[in-house]
């Protein structure tokens, strides 16, 4: 198609413009395009162009066609007003043939008048999808219980509901050459600091690929370090987090098709606080919020300390628990740092199955995996019973973290740690967590240094770093 | 992008490369619980070592000991615990042990090399325990305890009990001890430990032998001086503020009766030197707090001045008894335990300098006076005492 009639708006001559869509839309098989006429209304030619799949057949009936004929039968009087400017239409006198496919293929119906350039857009758009329900993997037990569907606007509406504020701002955009997927940028102004906003609205519109089916494909496209294992952008399923990200000056990404919402910029404390933090009474947030911070440690250190004791540092264990270890390992064929990785991958096996299972041969799997697996490697010798605690301790722990983009990096590099500790002990340990440090100094999302507040240090943000503190010793919005 | 991954190739050849050094598996080495150290003739060194049976904690079905014993001689101490590899088909690894024994023939040789060994190695531990037994060390490593699965753990709880309770040993520490071993300012003492035969409860003639730890050795420099038998060993622990559970009967004021016992809760001691008629003197004060752990005189308590003069009789019998040992290391064995050498050298650094070449012989002139206040707390449950017998004889 020729590049200048694409971006001309639609002529005036009808018969050139049911052409031009014809030829862009009709081997499609659902576009269906109508001629409309009025009988006793001679002079008004119009053709209506849907697509079929995505309109609702029962509000074309109800809202456009009846709209439309009882303004055109309705005589001289109602004929005096403009038959092109129905009540329940929005006329778009500039539209482009580039447009009206768009807006064709959303589910929009267009009607098209004889003598009129441009095209009126009526909302049909069929409304499919499931229901609101708990949010599947960001729980908590105090707090709404809304979660995001994949419907966009429907999102919105649970984030504007929580922010019934004028500052609020929307805009949308389209991204992905053949899905054209809606995306919607959601700030706060005069919280959101410009800067970060443009860049958010940049990096969206500079993407350049054929599909987004998900959220996942904007985070990758938009993300700061794509070669780091660190999430730069975080994804929720819940309104009040993106709520609470929004009053926070973060910018959210909507996308349609997609029940995870994108909140830019992030920092590392972030994806370690859970909305449960805030609805607690503080002195309860802060215990979580330390167990927790725990919990990413261990999930990430702990195999690595485990196997670096045991294989380097005989001395460091209390000589009773060093007899038992031995005595649990008498027997086991392979080094220590063979059996961890062993046992690690079989618990992600498992892990990643869990996912896959369906729901009434779960039970089974995790009884095969937990206890005859367990058991069975124990009695086998090839594994031993201290590396089957620390391997689930592991496990639990990293299921303790929130965010479960890193959790999922926290398990990854504890791998290479393992390495680092069998084969250079608690020094290896160390330059590894070094090297990880490191690498977090260097991270930035949106401008903002990942490890944000703590490096560099911001003092009037520690209250809600590791301890959460209370909401009337909180500063206001800093 | 060629540099990166040339670095990148380095790296992981120096991860790789190492080959993981000196890495060893848990199940790969002969943990050690406790060390016995003798002499042979022609001056051998025989080194007797307790290793774990590690197995035998998990193991069901018929008992099996928990730990074996194995010995071999060198002519110096890392060579006869590296002859130990020819019987032992894991390395044995110290880095658990508890204990060293020493033989008294060993002490009395000098223990100063044998010690270098253990301060050299970085496998050994600043904190096991030093003891000394007359007779074969390697002997004490041969009675099983009742409570604890081998030797190391029990001679270290024994020492805690020591420290807490009994006050009859000097527990002393590798660490202190080669620390008093090095300062020529000090003496080192260490707890005595002896394996006694008790009969079967039961009657039938078997004979059980036990481990006891009773009494210290002191040391004059590095060499053994003498024993100090129960009572002397927990004077010396007033004088070094250490062990702090000793059980003090007293005797009864008047009338028969056995005596009333003081346990102490905590013995705190300094050493104050002062000068006397142009002589070295030592205060040593001790502040000790007890409880009353029976009375079993015809006395009462319940009056303020009777409670009074009770600490202060308590107090009399710990002064008598600490004069007591000073007199025996002073004037019998030459051995300066209580490190008055060190407490003069701290105050008086300058005087000490000109007095340390001849210190052997200032020693046992110097004149030391025990100051001890007691002060019991607890009086335990009953008020008073228990009943009264002999007519009601206030």
């Amino acid at each position: 198609m020729h590049r200048t009639a694409q971006e001309q708006p639609l002529p005036a001559d009808l018969s050139r413009t049911e052409r031009l869509i014809r030829d862009r839309l009709a081997p499609c098989g659902d576009v269906v395009l109508r001629p409309f006429t009025a009988e006793g209304v001679p002079g008004m030619k119009s053709l209506i162009v849907y697509c079929n799949s995505m309109v609702d057949g029962q509000l074309i009936d109800e809202q456009a066609l009846q709209a439309l004929l009882l303004r055109m039968q309705s005589g001289p009087a109602a004929l005096s007003s403009d038959p092109a400017d129905p009540p329940t239409g929005t006329p778009s006198p500039t539209m482009t043939l580039r447009q009206a496919v768009t807006e064709i293929l959303a589910g929009n119906l267009l009607l098209l008048v004889e003598g009129r350039t441009g095209a009126v857009v009526f909302r049909l758009e069929r409304k499919l999808g499931r229901g609101i329900t708990e949010p599947v993997v960001e729980g908590t037990i105090r707090g709404p219980r809304e979660g995001f569907v994949e419907d966009p606007e429907a999102n919105i509406t649970l984030i504007r509901r929580r922010l019934q504020t004028p500052s609020f701002r929307l805009e949308w955009m389209r991204v992905g050459e053949q899905t054209t997927t809606p995306i919607a940028l959601l700030y706060l102004d005069g919280v959101a600091d410009p800067r970060v906003v443009r860049r958010a609205r940049l990096r969206v519109r500079r993407i350049r690929i054929d599909a987004v089916l998900d959220s996942g494909y904007v985070e990758e496209l938009i993300e700061d370090a794509p070669y780091s294992p660190f999430p730069t952008v975080a994804h929720t399923e819940r309104p009040d987090r993106v709520a609470a990200g929004l009053l926070e000056g973060q910018v959210a990404l909507v996308t349609s098709g997609s029940p995870q919402v994108l909140l830019v910029p992030t920092v590392l404390v972030q994806l370690l606080h859970s909305p449960e933090d805030y609805y607690e009474r503080y002195m309860i947030g802060t215990a979580t919020r330390v167990l927790r911070l725990l919990g990413a440690f261990l999930a990430l250190t702990l195999p690595s300390f485990y196997v670096a004791v045991t294989t380097y540092h005989h001395e460091m264990i209390p000589a009773p628990l060093f007899q038992a270890i031995a005595a649990q390992r008498e027997g086991v064929p392979w080094p220590a740092v063979m059996e961890a990785f062993l046992m690690e991958i079989a618990f992600e096996l498992l892990r990643e199955a869990g996912i896959r299972l369906p729901r009434p041969v779960g039970q089974a799997v995790s009884i095969i995996g937990g206890l005859v697996i367990g058991e069975a490697a124990i009695r086998a010798r090839i594994a031993s019973a201290g590396m089957i605690i620390i391997v689930a301790t592991t496990g639990i722990a990293s299921y303790a973290v929130p965010a479960y983009n890193l959790s999922v990096s926290l398990r990854l590099i504890r791998f290479p740690l393992m390495l680092m500790a069998a084969v250079l002990g608690l020094h290896g340990v160390v330059v590894g967590l070094l090297l990880l440090l490191i690498h977090l100094l260097s991270l930035r999302s949106f401008g903002v240094p990942y490890l944000s507040p703590i490096m560099p240090p911001k003092p009037q943000h520690w209250g809600d770093v590791i301890f959460r503190a209370p909401w009337w010793k909180m500063g206001g919005r800093q | 992008m060629r540099v990166r991954r040339c670095w990148g190739w380095l790296l992981s050849l120096l991860l790789l490369g190492t080959g993981c050094w000196s890495r060893r598996e848990v199940n790969e080495v002969a943990i050690s619980s406790a060390i016995a150290i003798d002499e042979e003739r022609n001056q051998t060194i025989r080194i007797t070592m307790q290793i774990l049976r590690p197995t035998a904690a998990v193991e069901s079905g018929q008992p099996r000991s928990g730990t074996f014993n194995v010995t071999a001689t060198g002519p110096t101490t890392a060579a006869a615990i590296r002859n130990l590899d020819q019987q032992l088909s894991r390395r044995p690894e110290w880095k658990h042990n508890n204990a060293i024994i020493l033989s008294e023939n060993v002490a009395r040789q000098g223990v100063g090399e044998i010690m270098d060994f253990f301060m050299r190695n970085h496998q050994s531990r600043l904190d096991q325990w030093i003891l000394v037994t007359r007779g074969k060390a390697a002997a004490v490593l041969v009675p099983r305890f009742q409570l604890e699965s081998n030797q190391g753990i029990g001679i270290r709880r024994l020492n805690q009990s020591a420290v807490h309770s009994t006050a009859a040993t000097v527990p002393v520490r590798l660490y202190d001890f080669v620390t008093s071993l090095t300062n020529p300012a000090e003496d080192p003492v260490a707890a005595a430990i002896e394996t006694v035969e008790f009969p079967d409860p039961s009657g039938e003639g078997e004979v059980n032998p036990r481990i006891r730890m009773r009494g210290a050795a002191v040391f004059q420099h590095d060499r053994l001086a003498g024993w100090l038998d129960e009572t002397e060993a927990r004077s010396l622990d007033w004088f070094r503020g250490e062990a702090t559970g000793a059980m003090v009967v007293v005797p009864c004021r008047k009338g028969p009766g056995r005596g009333t016992s003081v346990q102490l809760i905590s013995t705190r001691s300094s050493l104050q030197p002062y000068w006397k008629n142009g002589q070295p003197a030592v205060r040593a004060t001790v502040r000790a707090t007890g409880q009353l752990g029976d009375l079993m005189c015809q006395e009462d308590l319940s009056k303020h001045e009777a409670l009074v003069d009770l600490q202060r009789r308590t107090a009399a019998q710990m002064e008598a008894e600490m004069a007591k040992l000073m007199h025996r290391l002073q004037k019998d064995l030459g051995s300066d335990a209580v490190g008055l050498g060190v407490a003069l050298e701290r105050t008086f650094p300058a005087a000490w300098k000109k007095m340390s070449p001849q210190w052997r012989e200032i020693f046992p002139k110097v004149s030391v006076t025990p100051e001890v206040v007691v002060e019991l707390t607890q009086m335990g449950t009953s008020e008073g005492k228990l009943i009264s017998s002999g007519g009601g004889g206030k």
